[in-house]
């Protein structure tokens, strides 16, 4: 375990708040792209069916992440909900688009966490520090 | 009125989020490309049998392999949270300080904690110190906790409760236990579906029937970690955060702590007791409401020199070192 987190601090140690929320998000939809886009055959498919994969892989990613640091990080649901939204939408879409541009199914969870985090990066220029419920604060 | 040294800025001094998220960042990055491998080394997605379950149906492989993932992420999750609270071993440096109460947060305090009980933190007491000891709680600090009164800074104090740790353990193996479980289940009701075909829409209904089988894997896996976490809060009792001598400490009273500091990943990068080893209380601030949650309180109204009779050797305010006997 202390491998993972020396690994953890090396790579993601100066990385954002909102940046690590994206990471989480890209990693979850790229494993569910990893194993299923081979399905999809060659064919790229309609935007409108990207559209509507990457938001029903958003919504998962969203309820996951909504969890991790709203109720099990303890920084409360109302704080984390809308703004995880629009990264989980934002980097959902990405991570399906370039999957299927690129095909190649083992490499879509890695794809999504770079995604994801380059995403993060942008939303927190744009976000307010948050306050955790015990009343401490985070850099994001 | 104490001489005190330069006051810590209130806040983050630097980047402090969670150590947490970025061990289960790296965890589940590595979790999700052995699945990817996994997949694309066996075509998960042609996989049509699971033999050692006798279960089939098209894309079975994508559908056990998205279980397998979702219930490896709680557990991975549940391990993550186990190790921070009671199995790492952070190094540290004895340290002791002094001051009042301003806050108490009791582990087992909220829903989150019974309902994910792999969350659960031991006890926290909050102390504003006394100013002598300003320089001890900033030393390498990412973050400066304060009271909103007059950001007067305050020292995140964990006293060890037996039965967080239990809590953990039974947490883990019930969402070991889970996860197989639903991971079974996962799979068994995502091959339900009965996906067949090729294109976009049998994509889609692929995609619907691993979401499945993970939703249902990671839901097993939390139950499984309630059931666990609940056997094991049972059996590490109900203990309370004691001072030496058998006191209770409550919000208000002066205490003095000595135990190892650590700068604390999980809590913004502060300086904080992990644990605190010997406590003493002093009596009970006396203070007006205006006045409450200053460290002028403690300087002024509690003796300067409790960390020396305490706990003498780990002595870190401003005082001069004791005078050797004669």
């Amino acid at each position: 375990m202390k491998a993972f987190i020396l690994l953890g601090q090396l790579l993601f140690g100066k990385l954002p708040f909102c940046s690590l929320v994206g990471g989480i998000i890209g990693v979850i939809v790229g494993t569910f792209m990893s194993l299923t886009q081979d399905a999809l055959g060659t064919a790229m498919p309609p935007m409108t069916d990207i559209i509507t994969r990457s938001l029903l892989l958003a919504l998962v990613a969203w309820v996951f992440v909504v969890l991790l640091f709203g109720v099990w990080l303890r920084y409360g649901i109302t704080q984390i909900a809308a703004p995880a939204a629009v990264n989980a939408i934002l980097t959902s879409f990405f991570t399906v688009w370039f999957n299927l541009l690129i095909r190649v199914a083992w490499l879509a969870p890695l794809i999504g966490l770079l995604v994801g985090i380059l995403i993060g990066l942008i939303l927190c220029r744009f976000c307010r520090p948050l306050v955790r419920a015990t009343g401490r604060l985070t850099d994001g | 009125m104490a001489n005190c040294p330069p006051k810590p800025p209130p806040g983050s001094t630097g980047a402090s989020t969670d150590d947490i998220v970025k061990t289960i960042l790296a965890v589940l990055g590595i979790l999700g490309t052995v699945a990817g491998v996994i997949g694309a080394v066996v075509s998960s997605t042609s996989v049509t049998t699971i033999p050692i379950l006798g279960i089939t149906g098209a894309g079975v492989g994508s559908i056990g392999l998205s279980g397998a993932a979702a219930a490896g992420a709680v557990i991975v999750t549940s391990f993550v949270f186990w190790f921070d609270r009671c199995l790492s071993d952070p190094d540290g440096q004895v340290s002791c300080s002094a001051g009042v109460i301003d806050n108490i947060e009791p582990a087992f305090d909220d829903a989150a904690s019974v309902i994910f009980p792999f969350t659960v933190q031991h006890d926290m007491i909050s102390v504003v110190v006394q100013c002598q000891f300003w320089p001890l709680l900033q030393q390498t600090a990412g973050f400066i906790h304060t009271n909103p009164t007059d950001n007067s800074p305050a020292f995140h104090c964990y006293f060890y409760n037996k039965a967080v740790c239990s809590t953990q353990a039974g947490a883990f193996v019930g969402a070991v236990v889970g996860g197989v479980v639903g991971l079974v289940l996962g799979i068994i009701v995502g091959a339900a579906l009965g996906c067949a075909g090729t294109g976009p829409f049998y994509f889609f209904c692929l995609l619907l029937a691993c979401i499945i089988a993970a939703i249902i894997a990671a839901v097993m896996a939390l139950v499984g970690a309630f059931t666990g976490g609940a056997i094991g809060h049972l059996a590490g009792g109900f203990p309370t955060p004691t001072t030496d001598d058998g006191g209770r400490p409550s919000v208000g009273d002066y205490l003095t702590t000595c135990g190892k500091t650590i700068i604390y990943g999980a809590d913004e990068h502060a300086r904080v007791y992990w644990f605190v080893e010997h406590s003493a209380l002093h009596g009970h601030s006396q203070v007006g409401a205006s006045q409450q949650w200053v460290h002028a309180d403690p300087d002024d109204n509690m003796p300067a020199d409790t960390c020396r009779q305490l706990c003498p050797d780990n002595f870190t305010g401003a005082q001069p070192p004791i005078e050797p006997p004669r």
